[in-house]
């Protein structure tokens, strides 16, 4: 087993070290740089703007940018934000928390209402439960998150209870612990939901779907034959057999998730990871934008990880393999 | 999810969407890029048979919008004049997808009255001609994206599979490379690196191609499994015995099987590639103004009073969501045809065949 | 060592002369601790005549699907030579080996899957045409009716799936297919397994029919020796990738003298543990 793990950590290592090489890549392509806008201005000169280029090695060939900024990564500094004029490094961590924040929260909301109603509605199939859980799945697909989005801020200004952006009210600082707690909450609330809502109707899908393929196989009609309850059978003998098609499903929808929560964030103003990318695409702040994307493909590939590791402690059949 | 008649009703449904906006020239009253600096957010015209005294008209009319206070996009409806709509009023020359020209549009009226069915935006532009044209863009990014991402993985993926070994080893590590990254980061750190002040048009074949390019990934992979499997059955085996190169192969008996995936991943995609476009728009990496595209009209709806107070500019918003609603529909449809025909298959054959 | 069919001086030349074949296959990947070899065939030699049907029995395992597969070009063996009408088969240049393709011909076991849904019967038999002849499509259609009248098959099933016939129409058509090019040498991979006794017999007789009408040699591999014995003159038993024994069907039945020859004998059902 450690065996296993030990190879399935390598090639994520692996797959990170590409991806990273990928990023330097296509982004030796892109045309200008952080000075560029600087160079318009006519009061700097242009001696002055190569100066900086070259103090921040913004000129160096392509190996040699890629090398300093393993260097960099490993000293914990993690490149040079031009933008923000300091070390990524300590930008990138609150960023990626509030981000973090954010998309576990809604994975959380989003799978806990996904499997009750998805194994009810299979367990319920043709009748009323049934056709609510699929009418739901449908209406929720044909909204696109951006709309969705717009229309919760809309919601958001026209109730004045929730905040219209952003993480944290002005004075959060001063506030009573409870106080705190509170406010984050009134903030997190209509961004957590909006990813929530963008990535559940897949998830119930898929849930009804697993839970009916496994309530029709044959163990389960000997369990009914035994006369066990439903609901005991439905939880105890169903959905633990319906895991393995779940945890795969789980790996794929934490990168969904990570890439509509980019929209999100800055819809919502939520300063988080994608919010950054943006930020440093729009501005060229070169090593923003290649650590914030290696740092939401580490995110995704940790959490196909963790679902490995999940499906080879629930199935067995994965383990003899 | 429900309608078996499905196909019928919504491909040409979506058709007939698709010609309409690509002739926006013709539909639309006015030019995309037509301001009238004198009735910003001007609300949606109202049509009226019967006019203020009470008399009957032979055509449908509207009235001119006066503002009431300087400065202030408030508006009330001037009784003073009744300007007719006019169907098929001849234009100067314009030009359809800019290639055709053409001198008609389908109505009008005539000025100084302003026929705003969808009301205007802040700059007095008319939000039915900026919707058309602007669907232009945004809807059609979609399938021609598909395009490319389902000919990529076609190519691709029917090579890995079919061939095997090697190639198949390094083009799906190359493809988990491209899953791996959350794939609005992927795009957006893509889309980066090109340049981001250039003509509509350019940026319009930039997108699609960039969000097609990126895409690939994902149908190749399926496509390989089909290939795969299709490459272990004996019919392929039997056509090799009888000299079949492997073009023939892949030709006559792996292709065809793709296209079941391929329709159901394009039903997948297509709106996916839509709502990327509208996404990209959205926050000022997509297409600039003063080209419309349903993104960038939407980007003016970050300010909350104006979605409160002007609703008619969340309409490319609503706008989307019969076009996926339709997308999804047909989606479901495939999905069900592509699973009841191999269940077909395998119901027919002698004795039982484990997978 | 594999022992030669005796050939008896006067006799036609062999029309195919099997020398040496070894088949071994390497499972597990790359980085796989287990990874290990599987024989599945070694030092194969044996010959056939023109016009006779020989034999090939074992159970499975013993590499008799293998060497059909190696026969029919559709796997490649390690070492050893295959002489078929006095060219050797493994050194033949493309254009060469697509023209022997035409002489040599593999009939299937399981015909639903050595056969694509999605075509229509006559498709299915007139595909070798496609692919080795320049004919026009209505030839291509009669000569594949034409072939079908000859299996027994009716003409007016033509435009149907496969998976419509029953399983005995369907092994008519995969003959019918395999014959389409007029080949010398027919190889019989299990043809007549999966059938129900009675089809079995018709088919059997079907095949020496056509046999004797169309001048082929037919290479019959089976477990099934009392269907062996029926069809074949001569008779080559295979165990875990060799020949073991081997000779004229007479012969070996009465008169068995591998252990593994016998074992086979007596496990056939309704033998009584007797001689044929």
């Amino acid at each position: 087993m450690a065996r296993y793990f030990a190879r399935r950590i390598l090639s994520s290592l692996l797959l990170l070290v590409s991806v990273s090489i990928l990023s330097f890549v296509l982004l030796e392509f892109a045309p200008g740089d952080f000075y560029e806008t600087l160079r318009l201005n006519p009061r700097v000169s242009e001696a002055t703007v190569n100066a900086l280029r070259s103090q921040h090695g913004v000129n160096s060939s392509l190996p040699v940018r890629y090398f300093r900024w393993v260097h960099s990564v490993s000293k914990g500094e993690w490149g040079y934000s031009l933008a923000y004029d300091s070390p990524a490094a300590p930008i990138l961590w609150t960023r990626a928390k509030n981000t973090l924040l954010l998309t576990g929260t809604a994975m959380i909301l989003a799978w806990i209402i996904a499997i009750p109603f998805g194994t009810w509605g299979a367990a319920r199939r043709g009748k009323a439960p049934d056709w609510f859980v699929r009418g739901t799945t449908s209406i929720l697909l044909a909204i696109p998150d951006l709309v969705l989005a717009l229309l919760l801020v809309l919601c958001a200004v026209r109730s004045g209870y929730f905040p219209a952006g952003g993480m944290v009210s002005f004075d959060f600082s001063e506030m009573s612990l409870w106080a705190k707690f509170r406010d984050l909450f009134r903030h997190l609330f209509l961004p957590c939901l909006c990813l929530a809502a963008s990535s559940f109707p897949v998830l119930l899908s898929h849930t009804r779907t697993a839970v009916l393929e496994v309530l029709e196989s044959p163990f389960i009609t000997a369990a009914r034959g035994y006369g066990i309850p439903v609901r005991r059978l439905l939880f105890r003998h169903a959905l633990p057999a319906a895991a393995n098609p779940l945890i795969s499903l789980f790996g794929v929808s934490i990168g969904v998730l990570l890439s509509s929560s980019v929209l999100i964030e800055v819809i919502f103003g939520w300063p988080g990871l994608g919010q950054l990318l943006l930020e440093a695409i729009l501005q060229r702040d070169f090593f923003l934008v290649i650590d914030s994307a290696m740092l939401a493909t580490a995110f995704l590939v940790s959490g196909n990880l963790i679902a490995d590791v999940l499906l080879y402690a629930c199935d067995p059949r994965v383990r003899a393999n | 999810m429900f309608l078996r008649a499905t196909p019928r009703i919504v491909l040409p449904a979506l058709v007939g969407l698709h010609l309409v906006v690509l002739l926006a020239g013709f539909f639309a009253p006015y030019d995309f890029a037509s301001q009238n600096r004198m009735l910003p957010f001007a609300p949606p015209t109202r049509i009226h048979i019967i006019d203020s005294q009470g008399k009957l008209h032979a055509r449908p009319f509207i009235y001119q919008w006066k503002a009431t206070a300087e400065g202030v996009p408030q508006y009330k409806e001037d009784h003073s004049a009744v300007f007719p709509i006019r169907f098929f009023v001849s234009v100067p020359r314009y030009e359809i997808v800019g290639i055709v020209g053409f001198r008609w549009r389908l109505f009008g009226v005539e000025t100084p009255a302003r026929i705003f069915l969808l009301g205007s935006d802040a700059y007095g532009r008319d939000q039915l001609s900026r919707l058309l044209y602007g669907g232009q863009i945004s809807l059609f990014a979609g399938p021609l994206a598909t395009v490319i991402s389902l000919s990529l993985g076609i190519l691709l993926g029917a090579t890995a599979g079919y061939y095997g070994s090697w190639i198949d080893e390094v083009l799906m590590r190359f493809a988990e490379v491209f899953l791996a990254l959350p794939w609005l980061y992927l795009l957006f750190a893509v889309r980066a690196f090109l340049p981001m002040h250039a003509g509509p048009n350019q940026i319009f074949i930039l997108l699609i191609v960039v969000i097609g390019v990126i895409g690939w990934a994902r149908p190749a992979r399926l496509i390989r499994g089909i290939a795969l499997s299709a490459r272990e059955r004996e019919y392929v085996l039997a056509a090799k015995s009888f000299g079949a190169s492997d073009a023939y192969i892949l030709r006559r008996h792996i292709l065809p099987q793709v296209s079941g995936v391929a329709l159901t991943q394009a039903a997948l995609l297509i709106p996916r590639y839509v709502l990327a476009e509208v996404t990209l728009s959205f926050l000022g990496l997509g297409v600039a103004e003063p080209a419309p595209s349903w993104g960038n009209m939407l980007a003016a709806l970050q300010h909350y009073e104006i979605i409160g107070s002007y609703w008619w500019m969340s309409l490319p918003a609503l706008a989307l969501i019969p076009v996926f609603l339709a997308y999804y529909s047909l989606l479901a449809y495939y999905t069900v045809q592509d699973s009841s025909i191999s269940e077909a298959i395998w119901k027919h054959r002698e004795g039982f065949r484990p997978i | 060592m594999g022992p030669e069919l005796p050939s008896k001086a006067g006799q036609a030349p062999s029309l195919l002369k099997v020398q040496n074949l070894t088949k071994r296959y390497v499972q597990g990947g790359w980085f796989s601790r287990h990874q290990f070899e599987v024989t599945a065939l070694e030092n194969v030699s044996f010959a056939l005549r023109r016009g006779t049907t020989l034999a090939l029995v074992g159970e499975s395992g013993s590499g008799k699907t293998t060497l059909g597969r190696c026969l029919a070009r559709l796997v490649n063996p390690n070492s050893g030579e295959i002489w078929f009408e006095g060219r050797n088969l493994l050194a033949l240049s493309s254009g060469a080996l697509l023209k022997a393709r035409r002489q040599i011909q593999l009939v299937f076991q399981e015909s639903a899957a050595a056969m694509n849904p999605r075509l229509s019967a006559v498709e299915i038999v007139s595909e070798p045409l496609l692919i080795q002849e320049r004919l026009r499509r209505k030839e291509r259609r009669e000569r594949a009716l034409a072939m079908f009248e000859r299996v027994g098959l009716s003409p007016l099933w033509a435009d149907r799936s496969p998976l419509e016939f029953s399983g005995g129409q369907r092994q008519r058509l995969a003959v019918a297919r395999a014959l389409i090019l007029d080949p010398t040498l027919l190889i019989l991979d299990e043809a007549l397994s999966g059938l129900d006794l009675s089809i079995q017999m018709h088919m059997a007789n079907l095949l020496l029919a056509l046999q004797s009408s169309l001048s082929l040699t037919y290479l019959f591999i089976s477990h099934d020796l009392r269907l062996a014995a029926y069809v074949a003159t001569e008779i080559a038993v295979m165990q875990r990738g060799k020949i073991v024994e081997s000779g004229s069907v007479v012969d070996v039945f009465s008169n068995p003298k591998h252990s593994h020859t016998r074992l086979l004998i007596d496990t056939i059902p309704g033998s009584g543990g007797e001689r044929v």
